[in-house]
C-alpha cells in the first residue's frame, strides 16, 4: 500500500518537474520567437539614378524612339547641367510609364505600385531563430507530454504497490518500465516509440500464456530485452536527425515488432533453457539477452542487399527470434565480444540468399536463418571456428545453404524445366543437407580439379539428369527425394562424384548411374503404361533410392551399370507386355547386384 | 486510520502544497524572461511601424508613426539595458543573454546609437560563454553592414559627406552583408533585401552626383555610364540571389516583393546582361 508521505513527496516531485518543463518551454519559445526586423534606411521612391539605370540598360530602346526622353536622358547622364524640377518630374514619369509598359509586355500583371502588401512585407521582415523544422528544441507539447510520461513511469516504477508486483502483468510491466526509466522524454524525440513499445508489452502479456507465469527472472528479462532494443532504436532515430520520417517509422514499427516477438518467444525459451536465461541476474547475461533482439533488429533494418523489412512477416520474425534465443542460450559466445556475432550470421544469410530468394520466394530467408541457427547451436566451434568469427561467410552452414539454394534457384537451361519446389520442400532439403554438413564438413571441400564442392557437385549431377526428363513426368516431391537419395549415396561413398572411364568416355559415376535408371524407365519415348506405373512418385523414388543405396556399397563400374540396366529393362518389358508387376522382386534384384 | 474530516484536509493540503510549489518555481524564476519578451514586443511593434512607413508611405501619418516607432525602440533599448545590468546571470544561465544582447544592439541601431550598437555586438562576441543562436549570430555579424548603409543614407540626406565617402560606406555595407547571406537559413531573405536597400541608396547617389560634391562640381572623369556598369557588377548577383530567395515565398507575395524592388532599382532592365 502506498504511504501518504510517499504520495505527497511524489506529488511535489512531479509538480516541480512539470514546473521546470514549463520554464524550459517559456525560455525556448522566447529564444525561438519571431523577430520583426526593420529594413535598413532607403527612399521608397524610384530616383533619377533608377531611371538612369533603366534607360541605360534595356530601356535604351525607348530613349532611341522618344526625342523628349532622349533630351532628358542626355542631361541626366552627361551632367552638363542640373535638371530642373519639371525635367526631373517628366524624366521620372517616362521611367514609370515605360517600366510599367515593359512589365505588361513581359506578361507581368502590374497594378498600383506604391507599397508592399502587409503579408509580403511580413515574409521579408518576420524572421525565425531557426529555419523551418530546424529548431533543436522539442515542441512545447512534446515537453509536457514527455514529462507526464516520465511522471507516470516514475509513479509505476518507484511507488511500492502502484504495480502489483506479484502479478505476472505487474512483473513484466515493471521490467519494461525500468528499461525506460532513464529516458528523458522531454528532450529525446522517442515518445512515439516508447508508446508503441508500451502497448506492445501490454498486448504481448495478454496473448502469451508463457508470460503469465512470470516471476522476478522474467521481469529482469523484459528489462534487458527492452533496454537493448530501445537503446538501439533511439540511436537510429537520433542518427536520422529528423531528415527521414519514413525511415523513422520503419525503425519504430520494427522495434515494437521485435520486442513483441522476443517477449512472446522468451517465456518458452526461458523454461527450456534455464541454465542461461534464469541466470539473468548476471549483468553479462542481461547484456547478452538484450543483444538478441538488437541483433535481429539490426539485420532487418540495416540489410543493404535485401530489404528484409519488406520481406519478413510477423511469423518469419518469430521464426528467427525463436531460433536466435535458443541458439544464444546454448552458445552465448555466439553473440561475440562486440555483440555482433548473431547479427553477422543473419546478415550474411541475407546477403548470400539475396539472389536465390528472388526465385524461391522471400519467405525462405527466415527459415534458412532458423535452420542455420538451430544447427549451429551446440556445434558452433566446429561450424564457425573462433579464427573465422569475424567472417560469417566462413560459417559452414551458411556456405552450404548458399550453395544449395543457388543451385535450386538457377535459371533452367534451354529446353529444361523449372524446379518449382515449394518452400517446405526447399526447407526439407536444406534441413537434410545441413544435417549432412554438420555430420561431415568435408561436403564443402572443393572437388579436385573443379570449382564446386562435393555438395554442389552431387546436387548438380542429380539436377542435370532429372532435368532431362521431359516436363511434367516427375513431381517436385520426386525431385526432392532423388536429390536426398543422391546426397545420402555420396555421403556414404564420396568417389561417386569422381569421373571414371565408362563405356569409352570419362563420366561422373553417380551421373552415369542416374542416367541409366532414367533412360531405362523414363525415356523420352516411354510407353504410357510403363510411365503410369514406374513414374509414380513412390515407385520411382524407391527404385532410385535402392539403386543409389546399392552402388554406394558396390561402387560404379560398367558391369554394375549393365546389371542395373538389365534388371530395369526386364521390369519395363513386363509392364509393357501387360503382365503383372510387382516392385518387390525388382528391389531385391537391385539389392543383390554385385561385382562378380 | 484518520477520521474522514482529517483526510479531506490532508487532500486539500496536498493540493495547496502542489500549487505553491508550482507557483514558487514559476514566478520566482521567470521575471527576466518576461522582461526580455516585453522588450521583444516593443521592438517588434516598432519595427513593424517603421517598415510600414518605408514600404507604404501613404499608410498613415509619417511623423506620428515615426515617433511611435522611435519611442518603442527607446523603450526596448532601456528595458534591455536594465535587464542585462541587473539579471545578467539569470539570462546567461537560461541561454538568453545572447538574445538580449542581439536585441539591444538592434534597438541601438534603430535609434541611431551606432557606436553603442557596435560596442554591444563586441561585448557579446567577446564573451565566449554566451550562447548565440543562428539568427542572433547572423544579425550580430550583419549589423555593421546595416549600420553603414544607414550612415550613408544619413549623409545623403544631410548632404554632409562627399560622393566617394558615401559610396565607400555603401560598398562596405554590401561586403558586410554579403559575408552573412550564405551563412544563415532563416535570415537569408531579409539580408538579400537589405542588400537591395543598399543598392537603391547607391542608385540614388549616382543619379544626382552633383548634390554630393563640393560646389556641385563633379570631377571631369566622372561618367554615369561607368558608374552604372559598376553598380551592375553588384546588382546582378544581388538580383539573382533575390529571385532565388523568393522561390521560398508564397507566389503572390513573391510577385509583390519582386515588383516592388524591380521598380525601385530599375531591375532587371538596368543590367541587361543579367
Amino acid at each position: 500500500m502506498t504511504g501518504m508521505a510517499e504520495l505527497i513527496l511524489f506529488g511535489i516531485k512531479a509538480g516541480i518537474r512539470l514546473a521546470q518543463q514549463g520554464k524550459r518551454i517559456y525560455i525556448e519559445t522566447t529564444i525561438e520567437r519571431d523577430l520583426t526586423l526593420p529594413l535598413p534606411n532607403f527612399d521608397i521612391k524610384p530616383s533619377i539614378g533608377t531611371a538612369d539605370g533603366y534607360f541605360h540598360g534595356a530601356g535604351q530602346i525607348y530613349v532611341d524612339e522618344n526625342p523628349d526622353l532622349k533630351e532628358l536622358y542626355d542631361i541626366s547622364m552627361k551632367q552638363t547641367r542640373e535638371m530642373t524640377k519639371d525635367e526631373k518630374r517628366r524624366y521620372m514619369a517616362f521611367y514609370v510609364d515605360y517600366q510599367r509598359d515593359g512589365n505588361i509586355r513581359a506578361g507581368e500583371v502590374d497594378g498600383d505600385d506604391i507599397g508592399l502588401s502587409k503579408e509580403a512585407l511580413l515574409s521579408i521582415v518576420s524572421v525565425r531563430q531557426w529555419a523551418n523544422r530546424k529548431s533543436p528544441f522539442p515542441s512545447p507539447f512534446q515537453r509536457i507530454a514527455g514529462t507526464l510520461i516520465e511522471v507516470g513511469i516514475d509513479y509505476f516504477a518507484n511507488i511500492p504497490g502502484a504495480v502489483d508486483e506479484k502479478s505476472s502483468t505487474g512483473r513484466v510491466l515493471k521490467g519494461f518500465l525500468k528499461s525506460i526509466d532513464n529516458i528523458d522524454f522531454a528532450e529525446e524525440k522517442v515518445d512515439v516509440l516508447i508508446r508503441d513499445l508500451f502497448i506492445a508489452v501490454i498486448e504481448t502479456i495478454g496473448d502469451n500464456p508463457a508470460l503469465l507465469n512470470a516471476d522476478k527472472k522474467t521481469e529482469k528479462l523484459v528489462e534487458a530485452v527492452a533496454t537493448g532494443l530501445i537503446k538501439d532504436a533511439k540511436e537510429r532515430i537520433e542518427k536520422l536527425g529528423g531528415q527521414d520520417l519514413d525511415k523513422r517509422e520503419n525503425v519504430q514499427d520494427w522495434t515494437q515488432l521485435v520486442l513483441r516477438s522476443v517477449l512472446a518467444n522468451a517465456g518458452e525459451v526461458i523454461y527450456a533453457s534455464p541454465g542461461f536465461y534464469l541466470e539473468i541476474d548476471d549483468p553479462v547475461n542481461q547484456v547478452l539477452v538484450g543483444s538478441v533482439g538488437k541483433s535481429v533488429l539490426d539485420v532487418i533494418i540495416d540489410s543493404d542487399t535485401v530489404d528484409l523489412s519488406k520481406l519478413i512477416s510477423r511469423e518469419g520474425l518469430d521464426t528467427i527470434v525463436r531460433a536466435a534465443l535458443k541458439t544464444v542460450s546454448e552458445n552465448p559466445e555466439l553473440i561475440g565480444i562486440d555483440h555482433k556475432g548473431l547479427t553477422n550470421i543473419l546478415s550474411q544469410i541475407a546477403i548470400e540468399l539475396a539472389d536465390s530468394s528472388r526465385v524461391l520466394g522471400p519467405d525462405i530467408i527466415p527459415e534458412v536463418m532458423r535452420l542455420v541457427l538451430e544447427k549451429t547451436a551446440g556445434n558452433v566451434e566446429f561450424l564457425w571456428p573462433d579464427e573465422f568469427r569475424n567472417d560469417p561467410a566462413k560459417h559452414l552452414l551458411i556456405t552450404a545453404s548458399s550453395q544449395l539454394l543457388n543451385l535450386l534457384s538457377k535459371t533452367p537451361g534451354e529446353g529444361q524445366w523449372a524446379l518449382r519446389l515449394s518452400k517446405s520442400q526447399v526447407v526439407e532439403l536444406l534441413n537434410a543437407v545441413l544435417d549432412e554438413v554438420v555430420e561431415n564438413p568435408g561436403w564443402l571441400i572443393r572437388v579436385a580439379g573443379k570449382e564446386s564442392s562435393t555438395l554442389a557437385t552431387a546436387i548438380e549431377a542429380a539436377l542435370a539428369v532429372l532435368r532431362n526428363i521431359p516436363p511434367g513426368r516427375i513431381s517436385p516431391e520426386t525431385l526432392l527425394n532423388v536429390i536426398e537419395a543422391t546426397i545420402t549415396a555420396v555421403a556414404l561413398r564420396r568417389d561417386l562424384i569422381y569421373e571414371i572411364p565408362l563405356f569409352g568416355k570419362q563420366q561422373m559415376a553417380i551421373l552415369a548411374v542416374l542416367e541409366v535408371v532414367i533412360d531405362t524407365i523414363m525415356p523420352v519415348n516411354a510407353k504410357p503404361d510403363v510411365l503410369w506405373i514406374l513414374g509414380r512418385t513412390e515407385i520411382f523414388v524407391e527404385i532410385v533410392s535402392t539403386v543409389l543405396s546399392r552402388i554406394s556399397e558396390t561402387g560404379v563400374s560398367e558391369e554394375i551399370l549393365l546389371k542395373i540396366r538389365k534388371a530395369l529393362n526386364e521390369t519395363v518389358e513386363v509392364i509393357a507386355a501387360g503382365k503383372q508387376f510387382s516392385l518387390e522382386p525388382l528391389l531385391i534384384t537391385i539389392e543383390n547386384i554385385s561385382m562378380v | 486510520m484518520l477520521p474522514a474530516i482529517y483526510r479531506i484536509n490532508i487532500n486539500k493540503l496536498i493540493r495547496v502544497f502542489l500549487v505553491l510549489a508550482l507557483l514558487s518555481v514559476i514566478s520566482g524564476c521567470v521575471s527576466h524572461i518576461k522582461e526580455l519578451r516585453e522588450a521583444q514586443n516593443h521592438f517588434n511593434s516598432a519595427a513593424m511601424l517603421e517598415n510600414q512607413l518605408k514600404t507604404d508611405p501613404l499608410s498613415g501619418d509619417a511623423l506620428v508613426i515615426s515617433a511611435q516607432a522611435n519611442a518603442s525602440y527607446h523603450l526596448s533599448s532601456k528595458i534591455l539595458a536594465n535587464l542585462i545590468d541587473e539579471k545578467e546571470q539569470k539570462l546567461r544561465k537560461d541561454n538568453l543573454l545572447g538574445t538580449a544582447y542581439t536585441l539591444k544592439a538592434l534597438a541601438q541601431w534603430r535609434i541611431g546609437q551606432y557606436d553603442d550598437a557596435i560596442n554591444t555586438v563586441g561585448m557579446a562576441k567577446s564573451d565566449k560563454e554566451i550562447k548565440l543562436f543562428p539568427r542572433d549570430r547572423a544579425l550580430m555579424n550583419a549589423l555593421s553592414g546595416l549600420i553603414k548603409n544607414d550612415q550613408a543614407h544619413g549623409h545623403m540626406a544631410a548632404k554632409d559627406y562627399d560622393y566617394d565617402g558615401i559610396k565607400r560606406l555603401l560598398l562596405s555595407s554590401i561586403e558586410d552583408i554579403n559575408s552573412q547571406i550564405r551563412g544563415t537559413d532563416s535570415l537569408g531573405l531579409y539580408l538579400v533585401i537589405a542588400r537591395l536597400s543598399v543598392l537603391k541608396n547607391w542608385a540614388d547617389l549616382r543619379g544626382t552626383p552633383k548634390a554630393f560634391t563640393k560646389d556641385k562640381i563633379i570631377p571631369s572623369d566622372f561618367d554615369k555610364g561607368v558608374e552604372i556598369k559598376q553598380w551592375c557588377v553588384y546588382a546582378i548577383p544581388a538580383w539573382n540571389e533575390f529571385r532565388d530567395a523568393l522561390n521560398n515565398v508564397q507566389p503572390d507575395r513573391a510577385d509583390s516583393i519582386s515588383g516592388f524592388w524591380g521598380k525601385r532599382l530599375g531591375m532587371p532592365e538596368a543590367c541587361p546582361n543579367n
